[in-house]
């Protein structure tokens, strides 16, 4: 697993503005769709649970990062949009902060030392997307395979015996 | 409130900025102009030509959705035209659900492929629509005077190439239909648009392949009498090696009170074939005087996701059996769309079955009044009838190691309206049972995203978007009750929900009902159970030897 260390203070300004950062966010998550998904269908329910829990876990373990990372990925890959635009996931959650944190009550101003480094998490996160977007679809693959398998149990059955 | 419901603001702000037809803004491009693109995942291989041959069937060739040219006939146009034209002669539900739909958009929001993709022309309105509209081009004289009015537009191959993907989008489950004000059956239009298409060879080898297999050997996957009777007895040696009880069914045997007709994915296909080992232990637990076909060897009917004639040609072969062995009645497995046909086809299509008699369970003497007409009852309410008079001796605990919820599948709670006896079975027959949310199960339930002849492994992508409104539901049940067991009542669904729950919700298994009875089932002479038909342990009947071992 990558280093998926992030800011503390990226991490502060993500918690203090947790409701406006995860609304633009789902927003533009559900523009990924053709037609734009709409936000009360169980697609953009579950994207809004999974995006909230992706933030919630910001500064939290790996494992749970993962998990929660795996959630969201997990409804992308099977989309038909192509993994590019899935993966454009953190860079438009990177865009959301920026525009957010000029204009928030946030006191300690962030400083540039503290977006690089939120910037590389960012980085960070999405290698980690992809490898878990590339997961999904071998997963898909091996569905396929199963199913097959599945098909034809009894044939198989009687062949080995 | 619910949570996502639109704010004032928004509402206004969405008025305000898009364009509408109340205010007089047009959008610069119909929805229709969008053109449709053929991509690895969203379309089906095309059938085979010696398949469509076999079949008489329109246009062999070998083609893909993906080429620029469909090498569609000549005169494909006219061909779509008449075949348009005799079918809204003949069926009189098609030409008023064309004519009656006020685009109030009820239903748009209810297909699970809508939800699933959140691709526009999914919603049922719209995918009717693109039948409709080119109805409307063509057929009522309103509209030969004002072309282009109300969307009404030219036949193109354009056009056929958006029919042959949404037409393939749509499971024909129905539930659009139970919101629709006006109750138009997006479904039968589907029907309607793959009847279409089929005259000009545009299709699907999953579709036909099965077709073909059935209208040969009588089942989907073309086993021959030979290797069927040897799988149903295979079957019958692991209840014995299980169970200790020897089962001896009997295969195309005259004479016998009751034809017993199921899913050939029962007899072959896994875990089907444990819901088959359930049945096999019903019936010898109460003596039931039954018989198999290898002839009517199979429930499905694929021929009814391509022609109406087709459909009545393949499921004839359930009466013909019946007649020819002398039954008396039949009995129907755990099926989906077998149901659908028999249910509301059979009857017209190749009825009246007056050499059977009306259905009367030889062990509780019920009348099963419901199957007057066509003489063929539903195991679910075969086996609930059983229980109410108390004629099966159930240990659910045998079940313990499941915790269950229960998909109503679309053809059997939408398309007959059975939901009680199911849920009445496994309350039965295990003790923890819980339904999912209450929208989308019973009238309501939502499809497994691979019915109506989709459920192939190529289309997969679609498949898991479709199904992911079904999956959602289960994972609601996971999170909140632990549920680690999908029962369902339907072969498709046993086929395909496998590869949906590994995806959205690993962990999660599916389940015959009949497993479950078969499961729980006390058998006279029996050995002590410590595995369930599937061999893995049922909970707190563990074997004491091994356990000091």
């Amino acid at each position: 697993m990558l280093n998926l260390g992030m800011n503390k203070e990226a991490v502060k300004l993500i918690r203090d503005n947790r409701r406006e950062v995860l609304e633009q966010w789902h927003s533009r998550v559900l523009s990924f769709f053709p037609g734009k998904m709409q936000s009360a269908t169980p697609i953009a329910q579950a994207l809004d649970d999974g995006l909230g829990n992706i933030l919630d876990s910001f500064g939290t373990t790996p494992e749970t990062l993962g998990n929660a990372l795996a959630g969201v990925v997990r409804i992308l890959a099977v989309q038909n949009f192509p993994p590019s635009r899935a993966m454009s996931l953190f860079f438009e959650l990177k865009s959301i902060l920026q525009k957010i944190a000029p204009g928030t009550s946030y006191k300690r101003q962030i400083k540039q030392k503290d977006w690089d480094e939120f910037q590389t998490g960012m980085e960070h996160l999405t290698l980690e997307a992809f490898d878990s977007y590339m997961a999904h679809r071998e997963k898909i693959y091996q569905l396929k395979v199963e199913e097959s398998k599945r098909q034809t149990f009894m044939m198989q059955r009687g062949a080995k015996a | 409130m619910p949570k996502f419901a639109p704010k004032l603001s928004e509402l206004k702000k969405e008025f305000e900025e898009k364009p509408s037809l109340l205010k007089g803004d047009y959008p610069d491009k119909e929805l229709f102009d969008t053109p449709v693109e053929f991509r690895d995942g969203n379309w089906c291989y095309p059938a085979k030509p010696e398949i469509v041959e076999d079949l008489g069937f329109a246009n062999p060739r070998k083609w893909a959705p993906t080429d620029d040219d469909w090498k569609l006939p000549d005169g494909w146009e006219k061909t779509i035209k008449d075949g348009m034209k005799d079918r809204l002669e003949r069926f009189r539900s098609f030409k008023l659900f064309l004519d009656t739909c006020v685009r109030c958009g009820a239903c748009a929001d209810k297909c699970h492929f809508f939800l699933g993709t959140g691709d526009p022309k999914n919603m049922p309105v719209a995918r009717a629509e693109l039948i409709r509209s080119v109805y409307r081009n063509d057929f009522p004289l309103a509209e030969k005077i004002l072309k282009g009015f109300s969307g009404a537009r030219k036949l193109t191959p354009e056009v056929i190439k958006e029919w042959h993907m949404y037409f393939h989008q749509c499971t024909e489950c129905r539930r659009c239909s139970v919101f629709c004000p006006f109750g138009i059956d997006t479904a039968e239009i589907t029907m309607m648009g793959r009847e279409l298409l089929h005259l000009i060879g545009v299709n699907n080898n999953w579709i036909l392949g099965p077709v073909s297999n059935c209208n040969r050997t009588g089942n989907h996957l073309g086993i021959e009498p030979h290797t069927f009777v040897q799988n149903v007895e295979s079957l019958a040696e692991d209840i014995e090696d299980l169970t200790g009880v020897a089962i001896e069914p009997t295969f195309n045997r005259k004479g016998a009170e009751v034809l017993f007709i199921t899913p050939s994915g029962d007899v072959f296909a896994d875990p089907g074939v444990y819901t088959m080992m359930g049945y096999l232990l019903l019936f010898e637990h109460i003596g039931l005087d039954y018989t198999i076909s290898t002839y009517a060897s199979e429930g499905g009917n694929f021929g009814f996701f391509t022609s109406n004639e087709m459909a009545k040609k393949l499921n004839a072969k359930m009466y013909h059996e019946a007649k020819r062995l002398g039954v008396k009645w039949i009995l129907g497995g755990e099926c989906g769309h077998m149901w659908r046909v028999v249910h509301q086809y059979m009857d017209t299509m190749n009825g009246p079955a007056d050499f059977l008699e009306q259905p009367v369970s030889p062990v509780t003497g019920t009348k099963f009044s419901n199957a007057a007409s066509t003489k063929m009852v539903h195991i679910a309410e075969f086996t609930a009838d059983l229980i109410k008079h108390g004629k099966l001796k159930l240990d659910p605990k045998r079940n313990n190691h499941l915790k269950t919820t229960f998909h109503d599948s679309c053809n059997i709670a939408r398309g007959m309206g059975m939901l009680e006896e199911p849920r009445y079975i496994l309350n039965n027959v295990c003790n923890t049972f819980h339904e999912m949310p209450e929208n989308t199960i019973r009238e309501q339930t939502f499809c497994c995203g691979s019915g109506s002849g989709i459920n192939t492994e190529e289309y997969m992508d679609i498949r898991l978007r479709g199904g992911f409104p079904r999956a959602n539901a289960v994972r609601h049940v996971k999170e909140t009750h632990d549920v680690d067991s999908l029962v369902t009542i339907c072969a498709i669904d046993r086929a395909t929900l496998p590869a949906l729950m590994n995806y959205w919700n690993p962990g999660v298994s599916v389940y015959g009902l009949h497993e479950l009875v078969g499961n729980a089932l006390v058998m006279e002479g029996e050995n002590k159970r410590t595995e369930d038909l599937r061999e893995d342990p049922m909970a707190g009947f563990e074997d004491e030897e091994d356990d000091e071992d």
